[in-house]
């Protein structure tokens, strides 16, 4: 009997066997695409990509939760102007993940894993930037942020996970000051923070005014992001002038710098800024081709440090200066557009000039973007609420 | 003792017939089920390909290209494409992105995201040419033309190794920004000229090349050649002509989608001129 017993076991299992591949068989031969799809995404966006968040709250308050936020996380302050809602800070890389999939014969490739968990592959450093803004009775925060390391010509996008962190660490420290408030004291995880010094403590030895400190073998900005930008320092202003480009703008001082803000926030990092002197230091990028003749595939990303300078002229107009900063020396340098010669030649000058093309490739996408952030009022806003039959009207 | 033993004389006669009734089933099914299945799997797996690949399109377009930080303007222009999404009955939420470029652009992603350019902002002449441009954008997310652009595109070629390719780029994380032609990156004017096309290949490289040192290198190949790739003619008509529709039944005139036309022709012989005139 328990052999018979033994048997028909087997048998059930075989049939159970045989049930399962013929069924697998009539309803395809592999997993469902959502099953693909969630089992091997573990870093592809499940939701839309989103960078702003409204919050009810003034942006005084969220910036100052946003800088209690940082210092639970351990990042550093590289440039902040509470003023004008600007906080730009590295972060460690464990939080990042890319949106795009990192290459696996990278030198700084581990396949570690912990248990199930992966963590993030990479070391490396994210800059990231906040913007605030008042609007609605709230404040509108956005947040941009990028991976770096030594791979200059590296930079990763987020798939919107670093972005969620923050968000989240926000609210809920929003919500603890409020509490805190409603308490009528500030307790130590409610405490109200305010805005860092010009040299924030976390910036360490490298901060502070006066000549760069260049990193000697620097023949690329590689070093630098990894070592925090710490290396880059707000220039002397009179360097900035000798050396920057001049433009003249019609607006007042603080009209322009809320609109230079608004623009480099979204650079691929804000490595300093002097709220005072009103200075930034910026890193931003440009595609540049590598072959002479060669297909759209053989660009390449490199980076530019540039830094910007902007001084009254009168109540209605600014000075605006922008230099740019030579990886070898950080030390503010003449953009100069390069030469109908160079133009012909452009990815042999690539080889040995690619920095100072990409310096002046960035100044010019710089003002671009700054003209329209500026003026974009003035050039559409009438416009788009005229109808067509108003404007006939009009010219009759 | 008895019992169990009945229960496993019945369960052996059970799982024999139910054996012999797979095996019947099996025969006449397994067959021409198949095929059929798998067809279905690849049509929802190039579905769901095309919506994640547009989630990584409108992320990286997002993070790489420079927005305007104007409340007011989005929230004019996020009026206007609700007016006319409500108007063309789009089962997908459509959302406006304001990009600070000069190109005179505009395109929209099968995940309802639509990106239009400062230069095609300056490009139009009042809000009835803007509704006819954003209705030609809302017309491609309404028909899905993203996806019908990448089953086109399977099956020019081997449709399998494709599926697979998309399939393992999704699964693997791996697309780029480049991919605005694929997922329906469309560009307003119909011919390029040379120097405008120049203008976005590089725009091309540019977000591109930002992604690109991540990617397999021929992935970023194909998907960089394929992004200055358009949707057909005929798809490009018919969203000219819904734009039209759409921006009539939104009480706008549809007289300005001619206007907006000229205004392209002309932009595009300036660019021509200027492209003669630098050589």
């Amino acid at each position: 009997m328990c052999r018979e017993d033994d048997s028909t076991a087997v048998m059930c299992r075989a049939a159970l066997l045989l049930i399962v591949l013929w069924w697998s068989s009539v309803v395809g031969c592999g997993p469902k695409p959502s099953a693909l799809l969630k089992a091997g995404a573990t870093h592809v966006p499940a939701k839309p990509y989103e960078n702003r968040l409204f919050i009810k709250r003034s942006p005084e308050a969220v910036y100052s939760a946003l800088l209690a936020v940082l210092d639970e996380n351990a990042a550093m302050v590289s440039a902040a102007d509470a003023d004008r809602g600007l906080l730009a800070w590295c972060d460690r890389s464990g939080l990042f993940h890319p949106l795009t999939p990192d290459r696996p014969e990278s030198t700084t490739y581990t396949s570690r894993t912990l248990g199930s968990l992966e963590p993030s592959r990479f070391h490396g450093v994210v800059y990231a930037c906040a913007r605030l803004r008042a609007h609605s009775g709230g404040t509108v925060f956005r947040l941009h942020a990028t991976r770096r390391d030594e791979r200059p010509w590296i930079l990763a996008y987020s798939n919107g996970d670093y972005e969620r962190y923050i968000f989240r660490c926000l609210t809920a420290q929003l919500d603890r000051m409020r509490r805190s408030d409603g308490q009528g004291g500030a307790g130590s995880r409610g405490r109200h923070y305010t805005s860092p010094s010009q040299t924030t403590p976390l910036e360490g030895a490298t901060a502070g005014r006066g000549a760069a400190h260049p990193s000697g073998d620097a023949t690329d900005y590689g070093g630098l992001y990894l070592r925090h930008l710490g290396d880059v320092r707000i220039p002397p202003t009179d360097r900035i002038r000798e050396t920057g480009l001049h433009e003249v703008y019609p607006v007042a001082v603080d009209r322009f710098w809320s609109a230079c803000l608004d623009v480099v926030w979204q650079y691929d990092a804000v490595a300093k800024l002097d709220r005072a002197s009103r200075i930034v230091v910026f890193s931003h990028g440009t595609a540049l081709p590598t072959e002479a003749d060669s297909e759209a595939d053989a660009a390449r990303y490199c980076n530019a440090l540039l830094v910007v300078l902007a001084e009254s002229r009168g109540s209605s107009a600014t000075d605006v200066y922008l230099a740019w900063l030579p990886p070898d020396s950080l030390v503010p340098t003449a953009i100069e557009p390069p030469s109908e010669e160079m133009v012909k030649n452009i990815a042999e000058a690539v080889k040995t000039d690619a920095h100072r093309i990409t310096a002046a490739k960035v100044a010019g996408q710089f003002y671009g973007h700054l003209s329209t952030q500026l003026f974009w009022d003035e050039r559409w806003l009438e416009k788009l609420q005229r109808r067509r039959t108003e404007e006939a009207a009009v010219t009759r | 003792m008895k019992i169990p033993y009945r229960k496993h004389s019945f369960s052996s006669r059970a799982v024999l017939s139910l054996l012999t009734v797979v095996a019947v089933l099996g025969s006449g099914c397994a067959g021409p089920a198949s095929p059929r299945v798998d067809r279905e799997t690849i049509l929802q797996a190039e579905e769901a390909a095309v919506i994640q690949l547009g989630l990584i399109e409108a992320a990286a377009h997002r993070q790489a290209a420079v927005s305007i930080v104007a409340p007011r303007l989005k929230e004019m222009l996020q009026e206007l494409v609700d007016e006319l999404a409500y108007v063309a009955d789009c089962p997908i939420p459509c959302r406006v992105r304001v990009v600070n470029s000069p190109v005179i652009h505009a395109f929209a992603l099968p995940t309802g995201d639509i990106f239009i350019y400062a230069g095609m902002l300056d490009l139009v002449e009042n809000r009835d040419q803007l509704a006819v441009v954003l209705g030609h954008e809302v017309a491609h997310i309404k028909h899905k033309d993203g996806l019908r652009k990448v089953r086109q595109m399977l099956n020019e070629q081997e449709k399998a190794a494709v599926t697979a390719a998309l399939l393992g780029a999704v699964v693997g994380g791996a697309a780029s920004g480049a991919l605005g032609g694929i997922l329906g990156g469309v560009v307003v004017d119909p011919l390029l000229t040379v120097a405008y096309h120049q203008y976005l290949v590089g725009i091309s490289c540019n977000v591109a090349a930002r992604l690109a040192a991540s990617l397999p290198q021929q992935l970023v190949l194909d998907l960089m050649r394929q992004s200055i790739g358009r949707y057909s003619q005929a798809t490009e008509l018919r969203a000219d002509r819904l734009s039209l529709e759409f921006a009539s039944a939104a009480g706008y005139d549809p007289e300005a989608g001619v206007e907006v036309m000229q205004l392209v022709e002309e932009a595009r012989d300036r660019a021509l001129n200027q492209q003669t005139g630098s050589r």
